[in-house]
């Protein structure tokens, strides 16, 4: 059975004494995973657009 | 049936429309794995009688670790099938993982520094395994620099090839530099062939997270190749005709 190894969450924040390493190592991962999603996001739409206006471009010509 | 599974990969249109499926599915797995793993391995794994709870930094260091040179493998792999079969979405795949391996391997040289700090008392040493994991995040910095410095995206795709099988040969540098070198990084955490040393509830989160991170990995792959193919295939008829319709 899994049992939390921590008095309170005060302590398992503080993980005495050492939160100070662990947590912001944790912050910083969800950061490079979270940016990494977002400019592949970013990356698509600019694509998206850049296909829009080619066929925006090559519609005006034949018009 | 035969290489018909292979031959569909040469059809970018073809990965495209799969793949954004497949990216949903690794997407949700991963943040499922990751966050049971991370809670699991920071709340519940027991803490380690030498180095206290700074070793729960293990749940993000050795995944990440192990993701950066896998990762480096299957650009290796990407460049070989580009050499042999001449198949563009393999420089695709070149292209991203590159990104997505930088971004790990330095995570991973931050996590192990910040991880070093409590258990050595030093961010830093020029030991083996923390000096060919730096190399290794150049190498993944000079395969991003070399497409970036070359105008022909298939000029720069063969030189990014060439660097990147030669590469290959810090791969087993890191794996083997514990064990070849007397070195202040502690042998691999967990192997294959042998049994863990450490207790069933530290090492099982542990591979949940591993797993997990694999999963994100290819779920970030996936989705930046579905933006570079786009941007590649740009003048292509089936991309007109699926964002036309759009």
């Amino acid at each position: 059975m899994l049992e939390f190894q921590f008095e309170s969450i005060a302590a398992f924040v503080e993980m005495t004494p050492h939160g100070v390493y662990v947590w912001p190592i944790y912050g910083l991962g969800l950061l490079v995973i979270g940016g990494l999603t977002w400019l592949n996001a970013r990356q698509h739409r600019q694509a998206i657009r850049m296909v829009q206006r080619n066929l925006e471009r090559e519609e005006s010509h034949e018009s | 049936m035969g290489w018909r599974w292979f031959h569909q990969w040469g059809s970018p249109r073809w990965f495209y429309e799969r793949a954004g499926r497949w990216q949903l599915v690794c997407g949700w797995l991963a943040l499922i794995l990751l966050v049971a793993g991370s809670i699991w391995g920071l709340g519940f794994a027991p803490v380690d009688y030498q180095q206290g709870n700074s070793y729960r930094i293990i749940y993000l260091h050795v995944p990440v670790a192990f993701l950066a040179q896998a990762m480096y493998a299957a650009m290796a792999l990407c460049a070989v099938v580009l050499f042999v079969w001449k198949m563009k979405l393999a420089d695709v795949a070149m292209q991203s993982i590159a990104v997505m391996g930088f971004a790990f391997t330095v995570l991973s040289l931050v996590s192990g520094a910040v991880w070093g700090k409590p258990t050595w008392g030093t961010y830093w040493v020029w030991d083996a395994r923390l000096t060919s994991m730096l190399i290794l995040a150049f190498l993944y910095l000079g395969a991003i620099g070399l497409r970036a410095a070359i105008q022909d995206p298939d000029q720069a795709g063969k030189a990014c090839g060439i660097l990147v099988l030669v590469g290959v040969v810090n791969l087993p540098i890191i794996k083997y530099s514990v064990e070849w070198w007397n070195t202040l990084h502690q042998p691999a955490s967990l192997k294959l062939t042998e049994k863990p040393a450490m207790p069933a509830s530290m090492w099982v989160p542990l591979l949940v997270n591993i797993l997990g991170y694999y999963i994100a990995a290819a779920y970030l792959v996936l989705g930046s190749m579905r933006a570079i193919v786009l941007e590649r295939e740009r003048r292509a008829t089936w991309v007109k005709e699926l964002i036309g319709r759009a």
